[in-house]
């Protein structure tokens, strides 16, 4: 597949705080790509970066074969950008807000209202057009700004935070938008705290610790690709606290969170003996074990188990 | 109908958005509808007066209250409207569109430059009504409206410039406050000299004060499509010349015996005005982005222009030698060749001391505006010491200041040339050449080899930059 948006050896600097250290990668045509990070890892650095508002100490980024510093304008035209923050115009309805970036994009007269049109039916803003921007609940701003980084047909999308404070109506509805844009073609590169909803939405997920990646790969890659570690859910009859004191008093275990009547605790080997022998002395120490179930990874864990590697790399 | 209809896409996109919003917002409506209301209510009060000095108040009282809209609430809104863009992050997706920089600032000044026109228009009917009631010769009203139309249009430049700038809210406040008394302190003075009796204006002097206006009214709106710029087409070239033609205005008006009128005013503003662009140069960061130096590569006759023109403080520094080379040709024409000497030391000095000092000891610094006034303070504060112990001819110790005067190169300079109105120090006045030049010159010199090095190590990274990127 071609390469839609490559990345080479990008660097951020601040100052003397280097904020992105060297990430190379390339997303092909038609890819969801989710971008994850804890704070001050160099996701914003690398979005704006790939946006033209910022511009790279090192390293080189093309948007479908335009270099991002060398000719940025034309780079520009090619990429559709969603802001965290959303910031709505005083005194504008919604049908004006697309209106005027319709215009700023360059589009005029019948041309201007035909796009501003194929949008509102893409982003299903038909009834919201007269409404105040004010006035518009987050869910609506955000299919606002979904269609207003698509007016002008952009092969790439750059989403930082899209789904950040939707409601779960709207979060299904602007999974389901994402997904039709890839069907269409479009490139979607998305930052997102929010893992569980990268890993609906997303082909492949990007993991950046301290400027650098330390994943490139599918959801399932990762869910799979961190060590032995496995998780089981325990439920016990009585007090759940015995649980998690158990676990603190025993090596290789961890109580990860609670559940209804018990923990999810993570341990350290998923070998049958360990866990027969674990589940053995839970009964000998008199914890009432009603369900010892193995779960499957979730992104979560396997994120922090990442995130740990990470940390104890120099 | 059609056509109509498509009418606006003859607009800039910004003038559209802020007339629909002008248009639906409090503040031009409140302004229009009060500026109107005092204004029959000051001239239904004149038709009660009898005719005399009395009248004369209702005359102040009637532009004072056309000023507050025109000089104050719309120049303000012009600010708060880019302002409003950076803050409420819509600046970002803005500039991501085909708007540059420069569409999206002037965007923003021609819409206020609308609102004003249209008070203005209001305003008409009134000053005819002043012209039937007797109180006023029409032309010198309409004249007296047209300066107020244009200084608006100046305000209104300036603060969207400092709104645009990345300084905090109470600094951009300052800057509003201290331009813009400024700028009004000009704009009274023209008043008093032309107002009275429009006769009193001469051709050479309206033309230079116009030049002026239109330098600072590009200047302010280039100087705020800069800040707000992203960094991969930050290209201050435009704005440099606009300096340079500043300079030549300066020159013009300070030789000319044509544009003698409002010469005090046109020189002061357009050497503020070079000296502001020149410190904004030198205070440029130089990241290492070919785009940027790409315009000034692979010509032959564009090859000598990078050196003051591109990006970034090392071709500001090649700015500043030229700005300092042009003052000095000034000087030579006004006070020979010594005159040109202390004008390119005080001058060279003065603006490079903080990049010398900047660049040789805090090289990582990211904050060379602060690196720039710290050094400028501590260097004019000495040289002041140096100054007032001159001046008052007190003990040994305050004459030994005097070595301290060189240490602000521009202040020696001054003191040497007396520039008259009081600028200089009697006893230094065409002195003969003594010790304490030599002090001078060396300071001076040293100052300038000093920023010249880091400027040839910092080309030297740019070359190497630009080698690389033609392989």
């Amino acid at each position: 597949m071609t390469a839609v948006v490559e990345v080479q050896g990008l660097v951020r600097r601040y100052g003397a705080l280097e904020a992105v250290r060297g990430i190379s990668f390339t997303i092909p045509r038609g890819q969801v790509l989710g971008f994850i990070g804890p704070n001050g890892a160099g996701k914003t650095s690398t979005l704006r970066s790939m946006a033209t508002l910022d511009a790279p100490s090192e390293g080189q980024i093309t948007i479908c074969g335009h270099d991002t510093v060398q000719a940025p304008q034309e780079a520009r035209r090619r990429i559709g950008w969603m802001p965290d923050a959303y910031g709505p115009y005083q005194h504008m309805s919604a049908g004006e807000y697309l209106d005027f970036f319709a215009r700023a994009y360059g589009f005029r007269g019948a041309e201007r209202r035909r796009r501003v049109a194929e949008v509102v039916d893409f982003t299903d803003l038909g009834d919201l057009l007269g409404r105040e921007m004010k006035a518009l609940s987050k869910g609506m701003a955000q299919r606002l700004c979904l269609g207003r980084a698509l007016l002008h047909d952009p092969d790439v999308l750059l989403l930082d935070e899209p789904a950040a404070g939707l409601d779960p109506k709207a979060r299904v509805e602007f999974k389901r938008l994402v997904r039709l844009l890839a069907a269409e073609g479009k490139t979607l590169f998305i930052s997102s705290h929010i893992l569980t909803e990268l890993e609906e939405m997303c082909d492949l997920l990007l993991l950046i610790v301290d400027g650098r990646i330390v994943h490139h790969g599918s959801a399932a890659a990762l869910k799979a690709g961190a060590a032995e570690r496995v998780v089981v859910a325990v439920q016990v009859a009585g007090e759940a606290e015995a649980l998690r004191a158990f676990a603190l008093a025993q090596a290789g275990v961890e109580a990860l969170d609670p559940i209804p009547g018990g923990f999810r605790l993570g341990f350290e080997s998923g070998g049958p003996d360990f866990l027969a022998d674990m589940l053995r002395r839970m009964v000998e120490g008199g914890i009432r074990v009603v369900d010892f179930r193995r779960e499957e990874r979730r992104l979560e864990d396997a994120f922090i188990d990442v995130l740990r590697t990470a940390e104890k790399q120099p | 109908m059609k056509l109509f209809a498509d009418a606006s896409d003859r607009l800039s996109p910004i003038v559209v958005k802020e007339l629909r919003q002008g248009v639906r917002g409090n503040v031009f409506t409140g302004a229009f509808l009060l500026m109107i209301l005092v204004v029959v209510a000051v001239l239904s009060l004149s038709l009660l007066a009898t005719p005399g000095p009395g009248r004369e108040g209702f005359t102040f009282g009637f532009w004072f209250f056309v000023a507050i809209p025109l000089l104050v609430i719309l120049p303000l809104g012009a600010a708060a409207a880019i302002a409003g863009e950076v803050s409420g992050n819509t600046l970002e997706p803005l500039l991501l569109t085909r708007l540059t920089a420069w569409r999206v600032v002037a965007g923003k000044w021609s819409a206020t430059a609308s609102q004003v026109v249209v008070l203005a228009v209001a305003l008409l009917p009134f000053v005819l009504v002043r012209y039937y009631l007797g109180m006023v010769e029409v032309v010198n009203d309409a004249a007296l409206l047209a300066a107020f139309v244009t200084w608006s249009l100046l305000l209104a430049a300036v603060t969207v410039a400092i709104a645009a700038a990345r300084l905090s809210v109470l600094l951009r406040s300052l800057l509003v406050v201290v331009m813009g008394l400024a700028l009004l302190i000009t704009f009274v003075s023209f008043l008093e000299q032309v107002a009275p009796a429009r006769r009193t204006a001469t051709t050479g002097g309206v033309a230079s004060l116009v030049l002026l206006v239109g330098l600072l009214l590009l200047s302010a709106l280039e100087s705020g499509a800069l800040q707000i710029a992203p960094p991969a087409l930050f290209q201050p070239a435009r704005l440099r010349l606009l300096a340079l033609l500043a300079l030549c205005l300066a020159v013009w008006t300070g030789t000319s015996p044509w544009a003698t009128q409002f010469r005090g005013q046109v020189v002061t503003w357009t050497v503020v005005l070079a000296t502001g662009i020149c410190l904004a140069a030198l205070c440029e960061h130089a990241p290492l982005l070919p785009s940027r130096y790409a315009p000034f590569y692979g010509s032959r006759w564009r090859f000598p222009l990078r050196f003051f023109l591109a990006p970034g403080w090392p071709a500001g520094v090649g700015f500043a030698i030229v700005v300092a080379l042009a003052v000095a040709a000034a000087a030579f024409t006004t006070h020979g060749p010594a005159g040109a000497a202390f004008a390119l030391g005080g001058i060279l000095g003065t603006l490079l001391l903080p990049v010398a000092v900047g660049r040789t000891f805090f090289p990582r610094r990211g904050r060379p505006f602060l690196i720039l006034v710290v050094v400028t303070f501590v260097s004019f504060a000495l040289s002041a010491v140096a100054f007032i112990g001159l001046e008052s001819g007190a003990g040994s110790l305050w004459r030994a200041g005097r070595y301290l005067l060189p240490l602000c190169p521009v202040v020696y300079a001054l003191a040497r040339l007396g520039l008259g109105d009081g600028i200089g120090i009697a006893s230094m006045e065409n002195a003969a050449f003594d010790v304490f030049d030599i002090g001078f010159g060396l300071f001076a010199g040293l100052v300038l080899a000093v920023a010249l090095v880091q400027v040839v190590r910092a080309w030297r990274g740019i070359n190497r930059l630009m080698a690389g990127r033609a392989a």
